[in-house]
């Protein structure tokens, strides 16, 4: 065992050796796609981190019907604070209401002839997802003491609109990537095992499984995927760190940083650096392993 | 289905009624018939193209036979799995003209390399390797590369990774064709020791002096037929066993079949898989 996991690891880096501009060439078309996804990505991840705090900053109003009177409306506040699915609601008393404080100061001719506020109170709501907009609505358009309930309909339908185009986005350039990332692995492998028929021969002439002849091709994929991977991942944080400070510093804007997601996003483009490595190579060596023997033999 | 290498009293190899015909309607081989005992020295003879290389290739699962059963130790070998031919191969060595050598490894990492493809431990290959580089007399080359040494060194080299897992039979297809007479002769005295310790040795040639020589059994093929079968035979077949009498007084030559024959004589060199 351990002297094929010697042989498996010597033929692995044998190729690299032998092939080094095949190796770099493989490597940085790997590097370039999950380099251009990793990117993709993070614009997604900003765009979706922009829009949902649009979303989070939606509030919508409810008035109470002109029936009710002060503690009536207050009691339905407190029971509005207490549903599920709201984060914050703030009372707004008629006569602090911001239109009737405007009408004060620029007609208060009108509001002498009114004499009385005939504004109800208000209470401006902020939930705690977007999506739990419409079932408050639902709920609170029942209650007795609620004349109108004003949902943003238009904006949150825009803003949840958007956000499942740039996850739909995503995945189409994300599959796109994949795709092209596993063919320029797939060819990379098959060139190796062209120019490695001979050994490839001789190990199946002296009785090498059909594993022990795949092995060191496909972990020679995984590290072409994973030195791609990594190659993206320096990359992508030197250019997004320049990116952050040089948005910071112009135009004030903070780009979306949180360095546990970070972290897991790096983890999951080396493993899918190898991934791909692993599944461009298996292609390869499938194919060429179910060759006619003559072909192959062919040394 | 697996190889099993259990000892059996079963001839080391026997064909049933084999056939090989390739895509092309080339027939290889034509309801060839017959059996190796263990521990026999065999030559193939025949003119090129006449079914010597393909018969050998058959052994080691090169190929398969179109028609008829193939058995090695009594195991038939035609529906053994990819991992059944690993198994088989690692007791049989076979020997090539071209040596097939691995230029990039020294002589000693070439025999290291096939035994590390079959997992052998690491203290087993060192003391296997030195063991038969003493045996082919290849100690003081050890660090040379292929293309450093002699034609006969390299075939020894051959012949030593042929025997790194103690094969029961040494299959060797022209192994004298590249050589001069002396590195010849010397290449075949190593044969004959390899075979007086147990191995069947099974030998496809062209090489007319060793065969006359050595007076072993012969195997006659013409026309992908066996024509003629001496247990101490000579390179020429007796005239009345030759069913393509001229050749018996004809030199062999590599161009086309005998007027009598009605098929393509490029069956040995054939690159298409057989039709089964």
């Amino acid at each position: 065992m351990i002297s094929q996991l010697e042989f498996f690891a010597t033929e692995t880096f044998i190729s690299l050796r032998r092939h080094p501009a095949m190796a770099f060439a493989a490597s940085i078309c790997v590097a370039s796609a999950l380099f251009v996804a990793g990117f993709v990505g993070l614009a997604l991840l900003n765009t979706g981190f922009a829009v949902n705090t649009a979303l989070n900053r939606v509030r919508f109003n409810v008035y109470f019907s002109p029936e009710s009177n002060r503690q009536e409306a207050w009691s339905a506040y407190k029971r509005i604070t207490k549903l599920d699915g709201v984060a914050s609601a703030t009372f707004i008393p008629k006569e602090k209401s911001p239109f009737w404080l405007e009408m004060r100061k620029e007609h208060p001719e009108l509001v002498r002839d009114l004499g009385h506020n005939p504004l109800p109170d208000c209470v401006v709501i902020k939930a705690t997802d977007v999506s739990m907009i419409p079932s408050l609505d639902e709920e609170l358009k029942g209650w007795s003491e609620i004349h109108e309930v004003q949902v943003p309909k238009e904006v949150t339908g825009n803003l949840e609109s958007m956000r499942a185009a740039v996850n739909r986005i995503g995945l189409i350039v994300g599959i796109v990537l994949a795709a092209l990332s596993l063919t320029i692995i797939h060819h990379t492998i098959e060139l190796t095992l062209y120019a490695r028929r001979k050994e490839i021969h001789i190990m199946s002439l002296v009785g090498a499984t059909p594993i022990t002849v795949a092995t060191p091709f496909l972990l020679e994929g995984i590290l072409y995927g994973l030195m791609g991977g990594g190659v993206a991942i320096g990359g992508l944080y030197l250019l997004y760190r320049m990116l952050i400070d040089y948005v910071n510093t112009l135009y004030k804007i903070q780009l979306y940083y949180d360095q546990t997601i970070f972290t897991h996003g790096m983890v999951a483009m080396l493993v899918a650096g190898a991934g791909l490595g692993l599944f461009g190579s298996l292609a390869s060596i499938l194919k060429y392993l179910h060759r006619p023997r003559s072909k192959m033999t062919n040394a | 289905m697996g190889y099993n290498a259990v000892v059996t009293d079963h001839p080391m190899i026997e064909f049933r009624h084999v056939s090989v015909a390739y895509p092309n309607s080339v027939l290889a081989l034509s309801d060839v018939t017959y059996q190796i005992g263990k521990g026999e020295f065999v030559f193939f003879v025949g003119p090129s193209g006449q079914g010597k290389s393909t018969a050998l290739k058959l052994l080691y699962r090169e190929i398969k036979a179109t028609g008829g059963q193939v058995l090695v130790d009594g195991q038939d070998v035609g529906g053994l799995s990819a991992f059944g031919v690993a198994r088989l191969r690692r007791h049989i060595g076979v020997v090539f003209q071209d040596f097939r050598l691995l230029e990039h490894k020294t002589v000693r990492e070439n025999l290291k390399f096939a035994m590390q493809v079959v997992d052998t431990p690491l203290s087993a290959i060192r003391k296997r390797v030195s063991e038969l580089l003493e045996q082919v007399g290849l100690a003081d080359r050890q660090r040379a590369f292929p293309q450093q040494l002699s034609g006969g060194e390299q075939q020894r080299l051959c012949i030593a990774r042929a025997l790194i897992n103690h094969p029961p039979l040494l299959l060797a297809d022209e192994p004298t064709g590249n050589l001069d007479p002396d590195t010849s002769t010397d290449i075949i005295k190593l044969l004959e020791a390899i075979n007086l310790k147990g191995t069947t040795v099974v030998m496809a040639t062209h090489d007319r002096d060793v065969v006359d020589r050595l007076r072993k059994r012969v195997i006659y093929f013409c026309a992908g037929q066996i024509i003629a079968d001496l247990e101490e035979g000579g390179y020429y077949p007796p005239a009345e066993d030759a069913v393509c009498a001229e050749l018996t007084t004809e030199p062999y030559s590599n161009t086309t079949a005998p007027a009598s024959m009605s098929h393509d004589t490029s069956a040995d060199t054939n690159s298409e898989e057989p039709v089964g």
